[in-house]
């Protein structure tokens, strides 16, 4: 069954970036987080519209054709797992 | 009128009857204590500082003294007074002078929200400021009043107070806290240093104060844009080396080193994002001495 991502209620994102590391400052817990590229450019993502899983899954493997597609869902899962832990996610069931 | 302008005698008096009113920093402290060693560590120390008014605004009230009851005759322990409360438990009597020390800083980190503050040192040359956070037992101390005997001026060996408006430190100038081995250090490497006499058997080990440089106390109002943020760290038998530091790690380690960045909130991260755009960030682990004093001026003339 395909999931839906979003930004969990409440955060509020600001965003710095030194070459290839980004800090996130979530306005509505006040904490900060380090990310690289990858996981800076999935947050910005669900930041901008909440992300059917399949479509996330199919994005991904198109930015990153030399990795296979288990690989880069396994990658996708554990990375919203982790947004969803620090409080910046949220899942639910699509219809 | 500087506090040094008084005798030992006459600085005892005033604490013990009016209360000592002084400029610490961009902080009036008004001081009140029956304790004659307290009195004689702050003439000792707190020589250069300027003595405030009765009628300006006192930022903190701080009290030490003995309670009144059958312990003042024996172990006599003394206690800290803010505003009149008591937020500790005792100390010992002898350990007046550190614990005053102790107690400012918590004062200062407790209530002074209108600076963003964070746990490190903080030392000027040119204008342009070195921050140095680092957990106690770093060398972190020992380093600053290593270099501040060597042409830096002291902002503050504990506390950097950063200017919410344009990210600038501010200057404390107060006496630098010195432990266990550091004491002996410093007083090799700086002979001519003022330190006080050596507190032992205190939470921290054997404790000392050295006395700011007199320059440090005088330029109080000068502020001094960050230029640096060195991670310091004493690493014996080694010879001084300089890394760079992630910036956005750097901003992190501030951010948990800072007393207040969770009140902040968004400010504080953009403080530092905006102070760390204008910042080289290093690791630096040295053992002695010498080296560090030649690495920090290195590192000051390359920024031309």
């Amino acid at each position: 069954m395909d999931t839906v991502w979003r930004l969990e209620q409440g955060v509020k994102l600001i965003w710095h970036r030194w070459d290839d590391e980004y800090l996130v400052f979530n306005e509505g817990s006040g904490a900060t987080h380090l990310l690289d590229t990858s996981t800076a450019g999935l947050l910005q993502t669900l930041e901008s519209s909440p992300q059917h899983f399949s479509e996330l899954s199919t994005a991904c493997c198109f930015r990153y054709p030399d990795v296979s597609s288990e690989e880069v869902e396994e990658w996708l899962g554990q990375s919203l797992r982790q947004f969803e832990k620090l409080g910046l996610a949220q899942v639910e069931r699509a219809n | 009128m500087r506090l040094g302008e008084h005798s030992p005698e006459q600085v005892r008096t005033i604490l013990a009857e009016t209360g000592l009113i002084l400029h610490t920093g961009p902080f009036i402290t008004k001081i009140s204590s029956a304790s004659p060693e307290l009195a004689d560590g702050l003439s000792l120390l707190y020589s250069e500082a300027q003595m405030a008014e009765q009628a300006e605004f006192i930022d903190f009230h701080i009290r030490i003294d003995s309670p009144k009851s059958i312990r003042r005759w024996f172990s006599p322990q003394i206690y800290f007074y803010f505003d009149g409360f008591k937020p500790f438990n005792p100390f010992p009597v002898e350990q007046a002078l550190p614990l005053f020390e102790w107690c400012l800083n918590w004062s200062i980190s407790q209530h002074a929200h209108q600076y963003l503050i964070i746990h490190a040192a903080v030392i000027e040359k040119g204008g342009r400021a070195v921050i140095m956070p680092a957990p106690p037992g770093s060398g972190k101390s020992t380093l600053c009043a290593g270099l501040v005997n060597r042409g830096w001026r002291l902002l503050s060996d504990e506390l950097t107070l950063l200017s919410l408006q344009d990210g600038s430190a501010v200057p404390l100038a107060r006496p630098v806290g010195l432990k266990n081995n550091s004491i002996d250090v410093i007083r090799s490497f700086a002979p001519e240093a003022t330190i006080s006499a050596v507190t032992r058997d205190t939470h921290k080990g054997a404790v000392a104060m050295m006395k700011p440089p007199a320059e440090s106390v005088r330029r109080i109002g000068e502020r001094a844009t960050p230029a640096w943020v060195i991670f310091p760290r004493y690493v014996a038998d080694s010879d001084a080396e300089l890394v760079p530091h992630s910036k956005a790690e750097a901003c992190l380690e501030l951010g948990e080193n800072a007393f207040n960045y969770s009140i902040h909130g968004a400010e504080g991260f953009q403080l530092l994002t905006g102070l760390l755009d204008n910042c080289d960030c290093y690791d630096f682990s040295y053992s002695r001495l010498s080296d560090a004093v030649e690495i920090f001026s290195e590192l000051e003339s390359s920024r031309g």
